[in-house]
């Protein structure tokens, strides 16, 4: 190696992110033989990631773990001063990318946000990210640390040791406020739905009407024992559903085992989040859709006959 | 660094929603795919634009290329109500990351001097590592607020409705300080006529990363921390099969008996 930086850091304002982010720490570490440290601002358990495969967690005491990214960054990057890690994996939370991006810029080396993968070989680090809206592109480090955030929900923590090893270290600091100051905050609508673990989904675009209408591909919904989705303009620009039911580039990736794309017309950003799924349905008025081309079975016609039909069809079982 | 100006930072990027991959090998067909300003900076500027109308500052917009964007761009930019454009034209910046980006963009924010707030699209749409405005606060030191939904900008403070996963937040910052917008924030406006014709009188400056007291050599390719390897879009293997029934009930119990039939229906 090029330099003595050695080990893995993970960072998360959530502890069940931190867990999750153990499982390509393990990965990493495995591959390089490197010590995995967690970096906790807060009084969070330090018993869960030392079960989970950590080696060391650090505790920072002295920052409000309320506070911003600003004062969380510069908290990281004392851990980061002291670790000296080659990698550092951070939650890809919109805290979490905010953080990552100062402590970048403050180490003055680039970071690589919700990446699909990363892999050590050597004096590299390589990750796979989405770009270009879709097309995925693979990046490299050529300065160490490389920072890489995750989005939350990509993977399961990994199992717990049988013995856990690893100790615990407090960090105190005392920063400085930059001035800004939460004022009121207010719960957002959120649905209940974990659709990254959903078998069936059905996903509603523009071609929907009416928010009355919802009702429509909520029965088809239920009719398959799956989960509603919808695209961006539903939940982001006509807030007719809550933002976490959305698919895509600025929502949630998915796999499920069955796919139906209902009045969505497959912009890039809203394949991306799909293109994992296993048998995709498209019905679509317009032949010449973008979903059409990700679509195992295409139906082009009125959703309004057709989901109906559908669900009568799935309730009297296949002829 | 306050005055009353509010300086918008906008990327030209390739229309992502335009790119094809071409069918042999997977990568994006660039010939004839046209540039955009990035969706979430329309948002920026019209949100520079609104406090303008309210507080009478100035909007310098402010853009990275590799070379002069196309004019109709730079015109949108005036036209949508910025009032002069700064363009750092560096030949390397199809190579830039966000680490490049930002310091290039903090370096020409600091040359810019009095300004009292910076607008930033939440993400770009080629890369979305919603990185570079965060990074370009670090780097003058100054309060960063993300994925603003609303902005009340007051003499020496700012006050924004923030809209996060599980909440929406109110917060403040003492100016100067930078915020990022998006497509929840506002509805970009379409210059009308008249105002496009207005926007080809106003200046247009063009600074190159020498100017802008970066060290000697601080080009993006050479301040880069993430190299870009190679880009394939990930193959579509799709049936592709039309259902085309008599009526809606009779397609419909053909797509359950296939999807019977692929075991993604029915019994498990």
């Amino acid at each position: 190696m090029s330099d003595e930086r050695s080990g893995i850091c993970v960072y998360s304002e959530r502890p069940d992110v931190v867990l999750e982010l153990l499982a390509p720490a393990c990965d990493l570490a495995r591959a390089g033989r490197l010590e995995i440290s967690t970096v906790s601002i807060g009084n969070h358990d330090a018993a869960e990631p030392l079960a989970h495969g950590a080696g060391r967690v650090l505790q920072i005491e002295g920052v409000s773990p309320q506070g911003d990214a600003a004062s969380h960054a510069a908290a990281l990057g004392r851990a980061v001063a002291r670790l000296r890690p080659s990698i550092v994996l951070i939650g890809a939370t919109i805290h979490g990318t905010e953080v990552a991006a100062r402590l970048a810029q403050d180490l003055g080396v680039g970071c690589a946000s919700e990446c699909l993968s990363i892999e050590a070989a050597g004096d590299e680090v390589t990750v796979e990210r989405n770009c270009l809206g879709g097309f995925v592109t693979r990046q490299s480090f050529v300065k160490r640390p490389a920072i890489a955030t995750i989005r939350p929900g990509r993977h399961d923590p990994p199992p717990r040791l049988a013995r856990a090893t690893g100790d615990t270290e407090r960090l105190r600091l005392d920063t400085t406020a930059n001035g800004t100051r939460v004022l009121a905050t207010e719960p957002r609508r959120r649905s209940r739905v974990e659709l990254d673990r959903a078998a069936t989904i059905v996903c509603v675009g523009r071609g929907l009407a009416k928010r009355d209408d919802l009702p429509l591909v909520e029965q088809l919904a239920a009719a398959l024992g799956g989960a509603l989705a919808a695209t961006r303009p539903l939940t982001d620009d006509l807030g007719w559903l809550p933002v976490d039911l959305k698919v895509g580039l600025s929502g949630q990736t998915v796999k499920p085992r069955l796919y139906i794309a209902c009045g969505v017309s497959g912009q890039i950003e809203h394949v991306v989040g799909m293109r994992g799924s296993g048998t995709v349905v498209a019905i679509n008025r317009d032949p010449r859709a973008p979903i059409m081309e990700h679509a195992d079975y295409r139906i082009v016609g009125d959703l309004y006959e057709l989901i109906p039909a559908l669900v009568r069809a799935l309730e009297s079982g296949p002829s | 660094m306050s005055g009353s100006t509010i300086a918008v930072c906008t990327k030209i990027t390739v229309d992502t929603a335009q790119l094809r991959a071409d069918p042999e090998t997977g990568e994006p067909r660039w010939e004839g795919v046209p540039s955009r300003i990035s969706t979430f900076d329309e948002n920026a500027l019209e949100a520079a634009v609104r406090l303008k109308e309210q507080h009478g500052d100035r909007v310098v917009a402010l853009s990275l290329a590799s070379a002069e964007p196309p004019r109709e761009l730079l015109l949108k930019a005036l036209a949508m109500g910025a009032d002069e454009l700064r363009l750092v034209l560096d030949p390397t910046a199809d190579r830039a990351d966000a680490l490049a980006t930002a310091t290039l963009l903090a370096a020409a924010l600091r040359k810019l001097g009095a300004w009292r707030l910076v607008v930033c699209g939440d993400g770009s749409i080629d890369q979305y590592s919603r990185q570079v405005g965060p990074r370009v606060a670090q780097q003058l030191g100054i309060a960063s607020l993300t994925h603003v939904t609303r902005i009340e900008l007051e003499r020496d403070r700012v006050e924004v409705q923030r809209s996060l996963e599980d909440r929406r937040e109110t917060v403040e910052a003492p100016l100067p300080a930078l915020v990022t917008v998006g497509q929840e924030t506002n509805e970009p406006r379409l210059p009308a006529v008249l105002q496009i014709m207005g926007a080809s009188s106003k200046p247009v400056v063009t600074w190159r990363p020498e100017d802008l007291g970066l060290p000697a050599g601080s080009s993006a390719a050479a301040m880069a921390g993430l190299l870009t390897r190679g880009v394939a879009a990930p193959p579509t293997n799709r049936k592709h099969r039309t259902l085309d029934g008599e009526s809606a009930a009779e397609t419909a119990a053909t797509l359950v008996r296939e999807l019977s039939r692929d075991g993604v229906v029915g019994a498990r």
